[in-house]
Parts: C-alpha cells; structure tokens; sequence
C-alpha cells in the first residue's frame, strides 16, 4: 500500500474504534496500533496518522458552511440552528466566504452535503436545458 | 417563444429544490477506478456522482471502510479530495422502439450525431434472468443467411450459441450476415449489435455497410470502443442485453451480437485487478464465469404466458493460435447452447465461412429448423463429417471401391457447395433449393470447378417471375411433391447448360 493510503486508512480506522471510548481505552488501542506498526517496521508513521485522526475527529464534528458573502449574524445564527437540527447535535459550525457559489449557502459535515448555492441551481438549469431542448 | 414554453414545462417536471445528500470523499484515484470512504449506506451496483465534474461512478468494492468506485468516463479529472454523493439509483440505460437504427454509448448517449434518443422507458443495466417456469423450449428458426449454418448448426430463436475463432477469419462477418439476412424474415428480429472494444475504424465500415443494406432499420449498435475506459467495455454488453430484453418482454424477437466477449473478460481484468480483487487463472478474478453467465442467461424464449418474446444471444470470442481449451473460450462454450467454430486453416485454404463442422454444434439442433431444411439437410452433417475422415484416409491409398470414390466426390461438391461470399446471405427457400440440389446427387456429374457458378445460375433461374417455386418453399417451409418436380427440372435445365 501507498504511505499516504496507509496513513488515511489507519487514521480513519482508529477514528471509528475510538468513537465513545473512555480516555484509557483511547490510550490502550492507540498502544497497540504503536506495537502493531513497529512489528511492521512502520512505527515512524505514527505521529502522522494520529495527526491526521485528529483531522478527521475535528471534521466530523463540524459543520463547514459556505456563504456567498457575509451574512448577519442573526440570519447566520438563524441558518446555523437549523443545519445543527438536520445534520447533528452538538456539532460546531465554521462559515466561509466563497463568491464562486454566486448566492444561497453550502453545508458540508463529513458524510452530508446540502448543496443550496446559486451556482448549483444555475448547473442545474443548464443540465436540463441541454439535455431536453 | 415554443421552447421557452417547452422548457418551463420540462422545469416543471424536475425537482431541483436542494436536498441533503449522502457523500464521501475521494481518497484514491487513478487508472479510472477511484477509492472512497464516507458514502456509508452506498449499495452495490449504486451509480454515484463526483460533485461538479458531472461524471458518474459505479460502486462497486464495498468495504469496511472504503468504496471502490469505476468512473464511468476520463478518470483522470477526478482528484483526491473530491466529494463523491450517492443518486440511490442503480445504473439503467434508455431501451424501446426510439433506439432502433441508433449507435449509443453502453451509457444509452447518442454517437452518431442524429440527437436526442426519444425513450421515456428506462431499464436497469443489471437484471435477473428470466426463470425456469417463464421459460419455453428453442423451437423456431432463426436463420442466418449462411448455408452452412443453416443447414448444419441451425440456431433458434432465445438459444445461445458461440462464435469462435482466431482474429481475423470472420467471425464479425458471420454476425453482420445474420443481421443483413433479418431483412426480408417473417415476424424480423430487432438485431442489437455490441462493438466491445473495437477499432472505431472497424465500426464505421460495419454500420456503413448495415446502412447501405437498408439494416440500420431494424438494428441498433451499442459501442465501447479500444479506447473507451474499461468500465465503458466491461458494461457495453449488459447495456446491449437490457435494450434487447425491452423486445424480448414486450413478445418480439430480437437477437444481440456480443463481439466480443473477450475483451469485455480483459476489461473486467482489469478493473478487478486496480480494485485490488484477489486474481486467479491467468489473473482473471473468480467471477469471471458469473461474469458471462448472468449475461447470457438473460437470453431465452419466453413462455406464451409471458408474451412469447425472445432474445437469441450471439456472443463471440476469439481463441489464441486456435486453442479451444483456453480459459475464456470454454467457460462460454459451457454456458452457451452450442457454438460455431472458425478454423484457421481452413481459412487460409479459401473455404468460407472457414467453419469446422466437426468441433461445432447447436444443442438445439433440428429443433430450430424449418421442417423443409430438416428433411434435405437431416444427414448432411453426418456425410460430411464421414467425407472429411474419408478425404483423410483417401490421401494414405489410391485403391478405392466405387462406393467410396461417389462419396468423396459427392462431399467435395458439398463442401464447394456451401462455401458463401460474406455479405451475401441467402434466404432459407433458397438454401433448400441449393442444398436440395447437392444431397439428391444432382451435381455429382458436374465439374467441381464449376459449382459455385451453377448455384449462383441456379438462384437467378428460380428467381424468374413465371417460377413460383421459391414462393411455395417460403410459405409452406417445405418441399412438397409438385415443388420437388418442378425443382428437378429447373436444375437439370441449369445443369444443360453447362453440358452436362
């Protein structure tokens, strides 16, 4: 395997096995996966892979939302109640400001993606009208 | 103004409200075969899509933590990173009437530049095949045209049979004529034809010659070309076999060319190997059988109380150095119902279609056969198969009994008898007629040279309008007592003249 997929795939394997776990627990699957990857003469990666868990742990638990433009903070805070209720509690939402998406707003989390941009409208407008006319 | 109103009708019927869609992201990408994770109720068979490159997937490889995914067009746009969403639709191609006389992508998208394919039917690429209890017996003659064929290996409507042979000695041809005869048939056949892997050069010379022969009408070409992804190669088949299955429940024949299947088993390599699947013999992986067999079981002649359509399935597969024992060819030769095998040497030796009638053989036998051709034809395998093992023995010793010498001279005449020009099918009422006139010893005192020609005069005299013999051969499929007569004296009036 490539060290970068080796590296992604650990990391998202102990993303899920440490999911809800106590801190010992943490501390005791994260020994072992040293252990494992030593025997494997690979230990040196293991500063990379729990860096990028960590990105992952913090992608997971955040809700990218991307904006035309800024927005008040009352309409942000209004649109924000809202995504935490539709994507999950407990969530932090971390806005950007992106004008290629013309207008609307996009809501990413890790494995959701509301796509209410301009921009996607306007493809889609031309999608269609290539395709039927 | 029309299309303004058109199109606000068209915007009426889609949804493009924003919706939450369940994504993933692009982790691996590369030979046209991309690695995932997220996407984590993705099902088999699930057509994906990559956000804003407007190219969709195929999941495939559903693992703990990742999903393989082949692209369904140029991979290499596709970059780590990119958000990959689920459509929760499995992948289906447009089928019906509206495809007829089309050339399409095994996505269902035009090539031939004649716009948009009007079908509001779609059907799933990948589909069941039809059950035992759906099914009814392979009775009713498909006929190819090709007087070896339909003499000796008949084939019948939902059967499978098996084209085979090294590159280059006709086996497209044998196809392309079987299309090309369709034409004047009774209750035609749609003929789907796959192009899996074919040169484009080599497509356009074929639809070219389908349209020329006025057979674009009643067939539709499905093309993955050498230099399409192997994901285009390894589905243009079971796009192929979804168009046809549209016929084939609505109670209409149709008939589909798979050519070839070889390439598709390459491609499906391929695509397994990048995907990492543990290979097998000769690195194919261990589907590589259900690979074929779900395809070809899809053919089949329904029962009456399913409409009684059929899909007649020609696939075709090339051999190495004429090796039949290869690996791809017999795991077809097991699923198919008999197969067609193309002989190298003789090939080269001038006999066309170069078949070898002794290594080939339809499991359907006289079943498929009009009761006519049963009758003329029914020993003509036998003899000739006696006559090549005759012709052997002959070449050892120069003392021959009588009996043995009429028979050499008789099947020498046969074999000039039945070889055929490509592109020149001819229809069954004239099949009969030709070998009609070979297995009652008719030309036994003609000049082996001279064959070819007399059945070519023999044709055009039957042709005359005041003759009504082929007319009474094609309605009643049989060569009754008067006919016979007649018959006779046409061949003994050709035979005069050329002095015999």
């Amino acid at each position: 395997m490539k060290t970068k997929t080796t590296i992604t795939t650990w990391a998202r394997v102990l993303v899920l096995l440490t999911k809800g776990q106590s801190e010992n627990a943490k501390k005791n699957i994260i020994l072992r996966l040293q252990e494992q990857l030593k025997r494997k003469k690979k230990d040196y990666l293991l500063p990379k892979i729990l860096e990028t868990a960590e990105k992952y742990l913090a992608q997971a638990e955040k809700i990218t939302l991307v904006l035309a433009r800024e927005t008040d903070s009352a309409t942000k805070e209004m649109l924000g109640q809202k995504l935490i209720a539709s994507l999950g509690k407990g969530k932090k939402i971390e806005s950007k400001i992106d004008d290629s998406i013309i207008g609307g707003f996009v809501a990413r989390t890790e494995d959701y993606l509301i796509d209410a941009s301009v921009k996607k409208y306007l493809n889609q407008l031309k999608r269609i009208s290539l395709e039927e006319i | 103004m029309d299309k303004i109103e058109q199109f606000k009708r068209q915007l009426e019927e889609k949804e493009i409200e924003p919706k939450m869609d369940e994504i993933g992201t692009v982790i691996e990408s590369g030979d046209n075969v991309v690695k995932a994770n997220g996407l984590r109720d993705v099902e088999n068979f699930e057509l994906v899509e990559f956000e804003g490159r407007q190219i969709f997937g195929l999941a495939l490889n559903l693992e703990e933590y990742e999903t393989g995914i082949i692209v369904l067009g140029k991979g290499n746009a596709i970059k780590e990173g990119d958000v990959v969403k689920r459509t929760k639709r499995t992948l289906s191609v447009p089928v019906g009437e509206g495809l007829i006389g089309r050339v399409v992508d095994p996505l269902g998208r035009p090539l031939d530049g004649k716009g948009k394919i009007e079908s509001k039917i779609s059907y799933p690429v990948e589909r069941l095949a039809p059950s035992v209890i759906e099914r009814a017996p392979v009775d009713k003659p498909l006929h190819t045209g090709i007087l070896a064929i339909d003499a000796l290996i008949p084939i019948g409507r939902g059967q499978r049979e098996l084209i085979l042979g090294d590159r280059g000695i006709g086996k497209t041809a044998i196809a392309l004529d079987m299309i090309l005869n369709q034409k004047e048939e009774k209750n035609r056949p749609v003929c789907v034809y796959v192009a899996c892997g074919q040169k484009k050069s080599k497509l356009k010379r074929l639809v070219k010659a389908l349209e020329e022969k006025g057979a674009m009408e009643y067939t539709i070409v499905v093309a993955a070309f050498a230099d399409d992804p192997a994901s285009f190669l390894y589905l243009a088949p079971y796009t192929g076999c979804a168009i046809g299955e549209y016929f084939r429940d609505n109670k209409k024949d149709a008939v589909i060319v798979y050519d070839d299947l070889t390439k598709q088993s390459w491609a499906w390599r391929e695509i397994s190997l990048v995907l990492r699947r543990p290979p097998g013999r000769e690195a194919y992986p261990g589907d590589i059988f259900y690979l074929h067999s779900r395809l070809l079981e899809r053919a089949a002649k329904l029962s009456k109380e399913k409409g009684g359509g059929s899909l007649t399935a020609l696939p075709i597969v090339e051999t190495q150095a004429g090796d039949i024992s290869g690996y791809i060819p017999t795991n077809v030769i097991s699923i198919t119902d008999g197969q067609i095998f193309l002989d190298s040497a003789l090939f080269y030796k001038g006999q066309r279609p170069s078949l070898d009638i002794g290594r080939s053989v339809s499991r359907v036998g006289s079943k498929a056969q009009v009761s006519g051709m049963k009758k003329i034809a029914g020993t003509l395998k036998l003899d000739l198969a006696q006559f090549q093992d005759l012709e052997r023995f002959s070449e050892f010793t120069e003392e021959l009994d009588p009996q043995t010498r009429k028979m050499l001279e008789r099947g020498k005449r046969m074999r000039e008898l039945l070889k055929q020009e490509d592109l020149a099918p001819l229809s069954f009422e004239k099949e009969i007629a030709v070998i009609f006139a070979g297995t009652k010893g008719y030309l036994d005192d003609l000049p082996l040279e001279k064959i070819r020609q007399f059945k070519i005069d023999l044709i055009e005299e039957l042709k005359a309008p005041s003759l009504e013999i082929l007319d009474n051969i094609r309605d009643k499929e049989l060569v009754d007592s008067k006919t016979e007569g007649e018959l006779e004296e046409v061949i003994k009036r050709v035979k005069k003249s050329y002095g015999a």
